[in-house]
């Protein structure tokens, strides 16, 4: 389990607070909540709670997203067949918002039409994220039930930043996309589903 | 970590001090029992992830720690009326409550699967996993009573593995701040343990 160092945050040794350190080291961060748990159950403030079974659940936030990415897809093709920045045909746009970990960072995902040999392009706008030392990077990774699986490249940023990625896989085989800090597992910024 | 997870030797309790206005678990039961929906959305959002951490510890399964997370708030809002605030505090009400969940989805479907890659750790038995479990389960609930700024620069330190001057940059406070709140929060969290050990 890795962590900071406690010599490195508190000076002066006191058990007490090792203790609580060595506790937030061990527990790790809580998990994100996934965009089914985003808000508590039930919606109408004097209604009983009536929870939609999980499956269900699940059939319809898919019903969603595919009206979503309809809708999009309807309002894309009526204008322009390229991005306004990313020199690619757009297949679909995500948002990514900041974790715990990175409150009030968010990114733009623009992902474009695979090519024959199998590569989605994609343009990323990072904002909020800070600079980091030199020799550090941030990866974007697509998500399997949440948890960073491959890599769809590495990048820096220095205020708010465009990047030009790309994803060399069957995307839907993936539930999503997080961006870590390279070589760490805690996700900074996270999509919802797609 | 053997250390991690002993619990501490409890020597005194100092009171920790609680972000100013903030009610506490015992109260919004109380009121969620009178069908206070606000109530209920305060208690969600103290506890909906740290009740997500623990399901998927212990069920080591998205899907099923998903549902346990809504099955532990459908069993507090239709059961709050149960809760006595003179019996004790809600933090471990709401925990028996999500135990009982857990252990409800763990009968339904079976033996557990393997857990998710960022959060297992496949060397630990049943009974260690447990216990870790139950130790994530008490810093995170005890990182809720935190004042916002001791939770951030906790959260981006250990979480994020930003230095302390990192944290300094991105939260554009002085270093000295940053070193202030870590020693200020880490007190807090060893305050709330401690009292929550004297219970």
């Amino acid at each position: 389990m890795s962590g900071p160092r406690f010599e490195e945050l508190v000076e002066g040794g006191d058990e007490r607070l090792r203790h609580v350190h060595d506790m937030l080291v061990a527990a790790g961060p809580p998990p994100e909540l996934p965009p089914s748990l985003a808000h508590a159950p039930g919606s109408e403030p004097e209604s009983r709670v009536r929870l939609m079974p999980r499956r269900r659940l699940g059939a319809a936030l898919v019903l969603a997203a595919a009206l979503a990415l309809a809708t999009f897809g309807a309002g894309y093709l009526v204008s322009a067949r390229t991005g306004p920045d990313a020199g690619f045909a757009e297949d679909f746009a995500l948002t990514m918002q900041g974790t715990s970990a990175a409150r009030g960072a968010d990114a733009t995902l623009l992902v474009g039409e695979i090519d024959e040999a199998g590569n989605w392009p994609m343009e990323m706008t990072i904002r909020g994220l800070p600079t980091l030392p030199q020799g550090q990077r941030y990866e974007l990774l697509l998500t399997r039930n949440g948890a960073p699986v491959v890599s769809c490249g590495t990048f820096v940023v220095d205020g708010e930043t465009a990047v030009f990625l790309n994803a060399p896989y069957k995307l839907r085989a993936y539930d999503g996309w997080v961006v870590t800090r390279v070589g760490q597992k805690q996700a900074l910024l996270r999509t919802a589903e797609i | 970590m053997e250390l991690a997870l002993d619990r501490p030797k409890v020597s005194r309790a100092t009171a920790p001090a609680a972000p100013p206005g903030r009610i506490s678990d015992g109260e919004l039961l109380r009121r969620i029992a009178s069908r206070d929906r606000d109530a209920f959305d305060e208690l969600y959002a103290r506890y909906a992830r740290p009740v997500l951490g623990l399901a998927l510890r212990r069920l080591g399964d998205r899907e099923r720690a998903e549902e346990a997370v809504q099955e532990t708030f459908t069993a507090i809002w239709r059961s709050a009326t149960s809760y006595r605030e003179d019996r004790g505090p809600g933090g471990p009400w709401v925990y028996a409550v999500a135990r009982n969940a857990i252990v409800d989805r763990f009968r339904t479907r079976g033996e557990p699967v393997a857990e998710a890659p960022d959060t297992a750790d496949d060397a630990r038995g049943p009974a260690e996993r447990a216990e870790a479990a139950d130790v994530a389960w008490r810093i995170h609930r005890a990182l809720t009573e935190l004042p916002a700024t001791e939770r951030a620069v906790l959260e981006l330190a250990y979480w994020s593995g930003l230095s302390q001057s990192e944290v300094s940059s991105y939260l554009d406070i002085p270093l000295g701040t940053v070193k202030t709140r870590t020693r200020a929060g880490l007190a807090h969290l060893a305050a709330i343990l401690e009292e929550e050990d004297l219970r």
